[in-house]
């Protein structure tokens, strides 16, 4: 009997815990986020993808809102593996109707965060599921992984420094699942044999996008060409 | 001991200043194409200030003679001395002093005369000025055509433009391969009276070859007669081209007891060789009379007797050993 | 021998069919330049439909740099033709002119006059190159600007930064010397077996054309084994200028080459075809009976 009630107790405190409606925190949340109406910002990005060589390269990345994203190279060729790469949370909270749940806390390179599930209501929506882990005294999204329809799942890891107040990182880490790639040595022209472990190396591997901004231009206005 | 006279004078081999009167000296010389013989055992020599005449039909072998002289040919045997230095193991010591045209004189067709004349100048070491080159052309007769492409050229303008060049370098010894072949009468004419010039005024050594006996007789001071790559004669022009001289041919019915009788007979000396079915002799025309009889002292069972009034007639007798031969009958 | 190669080189350069391999490749350059100046974007949507799926890539791909790959890519194939031309030409043309006897007669040693005349041939293969690196590089270079190189590798693309580029190019421009001048041995070699220059042209032409199947075969087993003793394998290893080396964090090294070694083994692979082809061209020739 004391077992049950026990067993009780905590399935409903349990119950009560995971069930909580998370939602309060993430329109918080979404309203701090929502001071940005646009945004340009510099940066360096790093691709490590199993199958892209490429240097650092230095980017401009434009936002307004509610969705309009754009990364460019400062000059040159960007290279971004295909998959919903935003690289942006601000475009995650397009989605106006959602159920956001408590599923329990987290640390994220030591601070303390806040699980929350995001289920969109509108079943058409590409995203599925977003899991963010929110740092609740500062109120910044630590990390977030997204799953989607298309574009499989993928995670942002965000560092804050001074632009913490906007919402806006210094650095995000954006990981992913590569998709295959190979072309026919018929259309490279390429004699040589790739060794075999080099080749195993390049399917193994998770890609990776890192962007370390300098400089975020807030609240300026930015034209629309941009994104085109 | 023409190369003693050499080896006194300096160890360093310098055709120049070899003094010895034999200019070139073929010993044994023979060539082996797969199965085909070209030249067999062949000896000669030519002196210095000779036009030496080389006779034979097309395909006698001249040809590969006088490429093996100019090392466009390794001889498979025998060996090849010019002035006085091996040729194998002397050979642009050697080719510097000599000028050739063999065969078409050929030349770089999309060049000028004066260019093609002034490349093998270079290339043969002998710094000529644009005024030595010109005079040269002037020479040949091409002077007003130095410019002008040689594609444009007749047959003969190459000719002399070909000679042009092999005396560019003011050779001491000059080979010429069949050069009148192709020539209008006129052409034949002019390569006949330069090589006169050459041996008379500017007292170079010669070799001509030709086909035809008619421009040798008309040159040479010596000449060689070649047939299946073999040697058939050897002599002075003007043993060779001796009216007097006349050549017999004998038939036997045993050609080798004859052959053996007359090397025992007074007449061994005249005695040229066995051809065919014929055994040649050379003699004076007032000698024929005593040979017959001698022939029946001798008791030389005798076919026919046929004397051949000119070295034409010898000429196409000895190089075609299988013709039909007119029967003489005394 | 320095009057040899002079003479050999002012021969060379006074026949007209010497130009015809400029001509040639300025022709194809041109038309290529053309084509991509026209219609270059319908080109690069051609060649990035294999893998739109996986990467997007922006910037202005089609840039000098991008050109001069594809033209270089194109005619490195071709080049050997017209090398060809005039390598296998040089002695057999000769003997059909009747000139070589001419030549032979004078005071020059044959190995001194053979190798005169494939020095010479060396000279107008990198000149040919050179030629080809003025209008597919540098006129490129004018024409569509500089940028980014962006390259599609059977397992990988590659990126190279537009200051990381030029140096690539000229070590590539090296390197094909070296592999044309390995065809020119080829059919300088060839031409010592001939009295007229069809044949050994058309014969260094076949042997490339063949070895070069046989290098693309590579997924039949028996061909995967010859490969790397065939030259033609190794003629193509100019494109190892243009794949970079990345570190632990799979960032590209500015000034880096992935395989140093291909260079270096495809050069010496090379170098020893030329030294035979020409050693053996040397033995024959020393020995060789001139009928023509």
């Amino acid at each position: 009997m004391k077992q049950s009630i026990v067993f009780l107790l905590v399935a409903l405190l349990g119950g009560n815990l995971y069930s909580q409606d998370m939602t309060p925190l993430v329109r918080k949340l979404k309203a701090k986020l929502d001071q940005v109406n646009d945004y340009e910002a510099e940066g360096k990005m790093k691709t490590d993808v199993a199958f892209i060589k490429a240097p650092i390269g230095r980017v401009k990345v434009f936002y307004k809102k509610p969705n309009k994203f754009r990364l460019k190279k400062d000059g040159g060729i960007s290279l971004l593996p295909k998959g919903g790469v935003s690289v942006n949370m601000n475009s995650i909270f397009t989605i106006s109707d959602f159920a956001a749940i408590d599923a329990g806390e987290a640390l994220v390179n030591g601070t303390h965060t806040r699980i929350v599930k995001i289920l969109p209501s509108d079943e058409n929506s590409d995203i599925v599921l977003t899991t963010m882990y929110i740092d609740e005294a500062s109120l910044l999204v630590r990390k977030s992984t997204v799953t989607t329809r298309e574009n499989g799942t993928y995670t942002i890891e965000m560092n804050y420094g001074k632009f913490a107040q906007y919402g806006l990182p210094d650095k995000v880490i954006f990981s992913f699942n590569t998709k295959n790639y190979s072309l026919p040595k018929g259309i490279t022209l390429e004699f040589d044999d790739d060794k075999p472990a080099e080749t195993e190396k390049l399917k193994n591997r998770k890609g990776r996008v890192e962007i370390t901004y300098s400089n975020y231009t807030i609240n300026k206005g930015i034209g629309d060409e941009v994104f085109r | 001991m023409c190369n003693d006279v050499f080896q006194t004078r300096s160890r360093q081999p310098d055709p120049r200043s070899y003094l010895c009167s034999v200019i070139v000296k073929v010993s044994h010389l023979s060539k082996q194409f797969n199965e085909f013989r070209a030249v067999r055992d062949l000896s000669f020599s030519v002196e210095e200030g000779d036009v030496y005449g080389f006779l034979g039909q097309n395909g006698a072998g001249k040809s590969t003679t006088i490429r093996m002289l100019t090392t466009l040919i390794t001889p498979t045997d025998g060996e090849i001395e010019i002035f006085g230095l091996s040729l194998a193991s002397h050979r642009n010591e050697i080719l510097r002093q000599v000028g050739s045209v063999i065969e078409k004189p050929d030349v770089y067709k999309y060049l000028s005369a004066y260019e093609n004349l002034a490349l093998f100048a270079r290339l043969s070491g002998s710094g000529r000025t644009r005024a030595l080159l010109m005079e040269q052309l002037e020479m040949v007769g091409l002077a007003e055509r130095a410019n002008d492409k040689v594609k444009t050229f007749s047959q003969g303008m190459k000719q002399r433009l070909g000679i042009a060049i092999a005396l560019v370098h003011d050779p001491r010894l000059i080979i010429l391969d069949e050069p009148t072949n192709g020539l209008d009468p006129q052409g034949i004419a002019d390569v006949r009276n330069l090589i006169l010039h050459l041996s008379r005024e500017r007292k170079k050594t010669v070799i001509v070859s030709s086909h035809l006996l008619g421009e040798i007789e008309q040159v040479a001071t010596r000449v060689l007669i070649i047939d299946k790559g073999s040697k058939v004669t050897e002599g002075t022009a003007s043993a060779l081209f001796d009216p007097a001289q006349t050549i017999v041919a004998l038939q036997t019915f045993d050609n080798d007891y004859a052959w053996r009788q007359l090397q025992l007979s007074v007449w061994s000396g005249h005695l040229q060789q066995q051809r065919g079915d014929a055994i040649l002799l050379k003699m004076d025309r007032n000698a024929i009379a005593q040979f017959n009889r001698d022939l029946v002292d001798l008791d030389i069972q005798l076919l026919s007797l046929q004397p051949r009034h000119s070295l034409e007639d010898y000429f196409l007798q000895v190089t075609s050993g299988n013709q039909h031969v007119d029967t003489y009958t005394n | 021998m320095w009057t040899l190669i002079q003479i050999e080189l002012f021969k060379i350069f006074r026949r007209p069919r010497t130009y015809i391999a400029f001509a040639a490749v300025a022709a194809l350059i041109g038309v290529i330049q053309f084509g991509l100046k026209l219609d270059g974007d319908a080109y690069i949507a051609f060649m990035m439909r294999d893998i739109n799926s996986s990467i997007s890539v922006e910037g202005k791909i089609l840039n000098g740099y991008q050109v001069c790959y594809i033209v270089l890519q194109a005619l490195l194939v071709h080049v050997p033709l017209l090398i060809s031309l005039v390598a296998a030409d040089m002695v057999s043309g000769e003997a059909n002119m009747g000139t070589l006897r001419l030549m032979l007669t004078r005071p020059v040693g044959r190995t001194k006059f053979l190798l005169a005349k494939f020095i010479a041939a060396t000279v107008y293969t990198v000149l040919l190159l050179v030629w080809l690196a003025i209008l597919a590089l540098f006129l490129n270079m004018l024409i569509f600007g500089v940028d980014d190189l962006f390259l599609l590798k059977s397992q990988y693309v590659v990126l190279l930064r537009k200051d990381d580029i030029f140096w690539r190019y000229i070590g590539a421009f090296g390197f094909a010397a070296l592999a044309m001048t390995t065809v020119a041995a080829l059919g300088f070699l060839l031409s010592l077996f001939a009295e007229n220059s069809i044949g050994p042209i058309i014969a260094t032409m076949s042997v490339i054309v063949f070895l070069t199947i046989l290098s693309t075969l590579s997924s039949i087993p028996l061909f995967n084994t010859i490969k790397p003793y065939l030259f033609t394998t190794h003629m193509i290893s100019w494109k190892e200028f243009f794949d970079i080396k990345v570190n632990d964090a799979n960032e590209a090294i500015i000034g880096s080459i992935q395989n140093p070694g291909r260079i270096i083994r495809s050069s010496l692979i090379l170098l020893a075809h030329i030294a035979g082809f020409l050693g053996i061209g040397i033995w024959v020739f020393r020995k060789k009976d001139i009928l023509s």
